[in-house]
């Protein structure tokens, strides 16, 4: 049974691992989502951007592990593995969601520069699109992160992606986008199922890989 | 040597973890609290395996290990509150200063003591300013010793925690050792190749060689358990010969370890001298083959 104190701390543990990378984060990947979403004059990009930056940033978090060999940090603390998995999970969820909202607000901002008007709607559809690909990405790759680390699997993990975005890439190509008109129509409809489906979604998909990691780094050996 | 009950701080018993090229065969030793127990090795013989398996990080196949009289998988978090270890290599976060150590660790610990921490990084002349990568070998051992002291550890765990340290970074950590096993309860296992760190503090040692214990018990017995013979080339009998470990030859003679219980009526010429922890490992590592 893991203990809620031990979780939270390594949550504190993850903040440290991470914390002399925040700097060039913020500076680069909220840079980018300003000035994307200026130039495009479509501000929701910079959410998107955010997140995109946010999902590939969290992962680092096994690239520093490595690079320190903090395997051996985690073999010698009181800490179970899966109080490890559990506090790295919801450390990832914490900041994917700070980085949902403060891209929102960045929406808002970059509103006022470029005088387009934000419609919540659309911002809702963009923010829970964003964090369901954050999941995605965090659900796909910190299961293979945790059984086999990062360096030797940093390139594989990310083809799932790149799959997607060339699938994703053709079918707007094809001009298939008139078959969703009535997913959007659906989605105009009943908003509420935008949150449901963005959120909801990406937190399954995270409890499913966060059953997935605990079970395989169970047997992993620091 | 006291073996069982729970005034031992490690007992090991049966131990074996099987790889692809290598497996640990059935070590077994125990060392009482409130000593040193030095665990020695050539590189690859098997002692970084045997901590790594006592901390539980790697899943062993067979054996038992109990710490303090709690079984190390059982207990683990509770062990592991009373354990400090020190690696050859630091494992913290290389931009991280001195200060921000204790912030990412003190949490895990129930007996952290920020005071504590603060006088070690004091004796031991580390700036809490400075980054963990700004610091030299011989400090960053030091910082890994202050975050295991800092926390009460009852037992320090040290795993090649001398190699490439100069003589002075060396006689500074076996001083620290030593006035840490002071009060009597503390107790220290040591690995290490460089055996004469040993011979100065240590009260029990096991010798890993392949995988397997050579000898596990006081330093004391076992630098009298053997001797260093030596003789012309004339006096190697065949029944020395057989019992001869690590035996070199050469115009002038030979010169080999046997154990002591041999050299009751030693022929001729023999000379036998008392060897260090270092011959006997060079010994034991030449096996029974000769060199000549």
């Amino acid at each position: 049974m893991e203990s809620v104190s031990n979780v939270i701390n390594s949550m504190r543990l993850d903040f440290h691992i991470q914390k002399a990378n925040y700097k060039t984060f913020f500076a680069l990947g909220y840079a980018l989502a300003i000035v994307l979403g200026v130039v495009t004059r479509t501000p929701y990009v910079s959410v998107l951007i955010a997140m995109v930056i946010s999902a590939a940033f969290s992962s680092s978090l096994f690239l520093v592990s490595e690079r320190n060999r903090l395997g051996r940090l985690y073999g010698i603390l009181p800490l179970r593995k899966s109080e490890l998995v559990l506090g790295r999970y919801l450390y990832t969820l914490l900041f994917g969601l700070a980085n949902a909202i403060a891209a929102s607000l960045l929406t808002y901002v970059i509103s006022l520069v470029t005088g387009h008007t934000v419609a919540f709607l659309d911002l809702s559809a963009y923010v829970c699109a964003s964090f369901l690909y954050f999941c995605l990405f965090t659900a796909i790759v910190f299961p293979v992160y945790f059984r086999f680390g990062f360096s030797k699997n940093y390139l594989l993990t990310n083809v799932p992606l790149y799959v997607l975005y060339a699938a994703g890439y053709g079918f707007v190509r094809k001009g298939n986008l008139k078959d969703l008109y009535g997913v959007m129509r659906y989605f105009t409809k009943n908003p509420g199922m935008i949150w449901l489906c963005g959120v909801g979604g990406g937190l399954a998909l995270l409890a499913v890989s966060y059953g997935l990691s605990r079970l395989t780094y169970r047997r992993y050996e620091q | 040597m006291r073996t069982n009950g729970m005034n031992n701080a490690v007992e090991i018993q049966g131990l074996r973890k099987a790889f692809r090229n290598f497996t640990l065969k059935d070590v077994t030793f125990s060392f009482p609290q409130g000593y040193i127990m030095g665990l020695v090795g050539k590189n690859g013989a098997g002692k970084t395996t045997t901590i790594r398996l006592l901390l539980n990080m790697l899943a062993r196949h067979a054996g038992a290990v109990r710490v303090f009289g709690m079984d190390n998988i059982k207990d683990e978090q509770r062990i592991k509150q009373d354990v400090g270890v020190v690696f050859d290599e630091i494992f913290f976060v290389d931009s991280w200063r001195v200060s921000d150590v204790e912030r990412a660790v003190k949490g895990f610990y129930s007996r952290w003591s920020g005071q504590a921490y603060g006088k070690y990084l004091k004796s031991f002349g580390l700036p809490a300013d400075k980054r963990v990568k700004e610091l030299s070998r011989g400090m960053k051992l030091k910082l890994m010793l202050a975050v295991a002291m800092s926390h009460e550890a009852r037992l320090l765990i040290l795993d090649e925690p001398t190699s490439g340290l100069d003589p002075v970074a060396r006689d500074e950590l076996l001083g620290i050792l030593s006035a840490y096993i002071s009060d009597g309860e503390k107790s220290v296992l040591f690995s290490t190749h460089i055996t004469t760190d040993l011979e100065k503090i240590a009260d029990f040692i096991t010798l890993i060689h392949n995988g397997t214990v050579f000898y596990t018990g006081t330093k004391d017995d076992l630098l009298e358990s053997y001797r260093i013979v030596k003789g012309g080339p004339g006096d190697l009998t065949d029944r020395l010969r057989e019992n001869t470990v690590g035996l070199e030859r050469n115009s002038a003679g030979f010169s080999g370890l046997v154990a002591a219980s041999e050299l009751k009526h030693p022929p001729g010429r023999i000379v036998a001298e008392a060897p260090s922890i270092d011959d006997i490992l060079v010994r034991i590592s030449a096996g029974d083959g000769i060199r000549e």
